[in-house]
């Protein structure tokens, strides 16, 4: 779980800081899909295959 | 030259005013702030690569490379904010994901501004769990050793090479995380000035092989000195352990050597640590040479001398203040000094204007002529049979025993007893260049005070203490007790050197009245 903290620190520190612009757009995928999908992230390392959201449904 | 223009702008909170086009790394030294960096070095072109010296600049999005960023009017920069430490902490996280921690058996451990600024401002821990990449040591030719685990990739030798000494033989090789320092094909550190890569390098990538395992930095003491093996004086720090000298840096100095020392300077210091010195003042008594006390051997030498004329066979090696004291001998006396000078290839370096291993290795070849003393090729030519010699530290290399034995008197005032000079009816110990202080005239005329690294072996003085007590005794009524009252005399009888004094010279040192300056060739 604190993997999700480590990767977004650490892809923090590799936008606006590194003098090649590529580091920038290899971190803000990472960063904005644990922002935006952090659930989905959390379930899985839970070893849930399912999305809470969905499961409720079925 | 036109002024240039200076520009104001606040540094944490400090105001400061420097030359427009001036970095802000450099105005912050400026202030007295110390901004953290790998790749900048004042002697090299800025590259920006190590991402170290990021600061807050008011107004800016992003964070700054302060070296490569000019300052500007009005500029608010902040060092130490939040932002700016949290960002250089990530960039120390990233360079030491792949640095062994070695620092115990490092060569650089002590002097590593990796460890310096970890300790700063880094991590106390590691988050990087995965194996660090490994690459074997290399062989770079020359005096240098690449350890490239250690590498942190500043390129500050690439740039030294290519830039300074205009050989490019460093390159980076690979790219990304298997980036390391290459040579080309075919090529070694061969340059005589590529030993500069290893004080260049900010971590322990880059060791000298001379120093290797010699010496951890903080068993070193250090004195301020000048390289005594060719006429252009670069400034060095010379590193003793256990008063036994076991290195030679560069000390910098923008108007002589700027941050560079030859691998020729830089490795010719084990004749400092001689063993095989003279160490007792010496009397011939009984047709031997015995010891005995200093103050019956400068009588003796006196007797010697009485109101013979004299011989000096000088050395180029000794300081201003001991030639001084000599042609004061020379001159009462109406007699000669001459020196000789060993001579070798020059070796300039391409990058930096008018500094080159020069031709004649030795100090203080101006310094001699200019206090009257004469070069010759041919020493002893102008030996009279009825002269006393004074052999003062030549090595009498090359000269016959008999040649010397052809003067009635032999006196030896130096640093060993040479094998053609065993008929000296007196021998007085002196302290060589390591072990006392003074100053030497560099080929443009530029006088420039060392100090003593080392004490001296055995019952041997300073020269400029043992030549003064000698013309003490021979009625002169001056009496030295520092070299710099010896200078002082030189400054009042040379008017050349007028006005000059130890304060004045600092340990940056002064040229001479009359000095060609720098750049004219000579």
């Amino acid at each position: 779980m604190e993997d999700l903290d480590t990767l977004i620190e650490i892809g923090e520190n590799m936008t606006g800081t590194t003098i090649c612009v590529l580091s920038d757009s290899c971190a803000v995928p990472v960063i904005s899909g644990i922002k935006k999908f952090r659930p989905e992230f959390e379930s899985l390392i839970h070893g849930r295959r399912v999305h809470p959201v969905l499961e409720a449904v079925a | 030259m036109a002024e240039r223009k200076m520009v104001s702008l606040t540094i944490e909170g400090r105001q400061v005013s420097v030359p427009e086009g001036t970095s802000i790394l450099e105005a912050a030294k400026v202030a007295g702030i110390l901004i953290p960096h790998y790749c900048y070095h004042p002697g090299l072109p800025v590259a920006g690569v190590c991402r170290m010296c990021l600061v807050e600049v008011e107004k800016a999005p992003k964070l700054a490379p302060s070296c490569a960023t000019s300052v500007a009017e009005g500029q608010v920069v902040r060092v130490h904010t939040e932002r700016a430490v949290e960002a250089r902490k990530g960039v120390l996280e990233f360079l030491l994901i792949n640095h062994p921690l070695d620092c115990p058996i490092c060569d650089q451990s002590g002097e590593c501004e990796l460890q310096d600024y970890t300790f700063q401002e880094g991590r106390e821990d590691s988050r990087y769990r995965e194996a660090k990449r490994f690459n074997p040591v290399e062989d770079f030719g020359g005096d240098v050793m690449y350890v490239p685990n250690r590498c942190i990739l500043c390129t500050r030798c690439v740039r030294f090479m290519d830039d300074v000494a205009h050989d490019s033989v460093l390159n980076v090789s690979e790219r990304g995380d298997r980036a390391l320092i290459g040579k080309f094909e075919g090529k070694d550190l061969t340059h005589p000035w590529a030993g500069n890569v290893v004080d260049l390098c900010p971590v322990g990538a880059l060791l000298s092989k001379d120093f290797l395992n010699k010496s951890r930095a903080w068993e070193l003491d250090r004195a301020a000195s000048i390289c005594p093996s060719c006429t252009q004086g670069c400034n060095v720090m010379i590193e003793t352990r256990d008063m036994v000298v076991a290195r030679i840096k560069p000390r910098p100095n923008e108007a002589v050597n700027k941050f560079f020392i030859c691998d020729y300077g830089r490795l010719n210091y084990r004749w400092m640590n001689r063993q095989d010195r003279l160490e007792h003042p010496m009397v011939r008594t009984g047709g031997s040479l015995k010891t005995i006390d200093w103050d019956v051997a400068i009588h003796a030498a006196a007797g010697v001398l009485d109101d013979r004329r004299v011989y000096v066979l000088a050395s180029p090696m000794l300081s201003n203040e001991a030639l001084h004291l000599l042609s004061k001998i020379i001159r009462r006396s109406g007699g000669v000094g001459e020196f000789r000078v060993a001579i070798g290839e020059e070796a300039p370096l391409a990058g930096v204007e008018d500094l080159a291993l020069r031709r004649d290795r030795a100090a203080n070849v101006y310094g001699a002529e200019l206090l009257g003393f004469a070069r010759t090729e041919k020493p002893l030519s102008g030996l009279r049979d009825d002269d006393v010699l004074i052999v003062a530290d030549d090595d009498l290399e090359g000269i016959d025993a008999s040649a010397v034995e052809r003067a009635p008197h032999v006196m030896v005032i130096g640093t060993t007893l040479p094998d053609a000079a065993q008929s000296a009816a007196v021998a007085l110990p002196i302290a060589n260049f390591a072990e006392e202080e003074g100053t030497f005239t560099n080929l443009r005329g530029r006088v420039q005070r060392f100090l003593q690294a080392k004490p001296s072996p055995g019952l041997a003085r300073p020269s400029w203490l043992v030549l003064g007590d000698l013309l003490g005794v021979l009625g002169d009524q001056t009496a030295f007790f520092l070299p710099s009252e010896v200078f002082a005399e030189i400054a009042r009888t040379h008017p050349e050197l007028k006005g000059l004094s130890y304060d004045r010279l600092g340990m940056k040192g002064l040229p001479v009245l009359g000095a060609q300056p720098v750049g004219v060739a000579s």
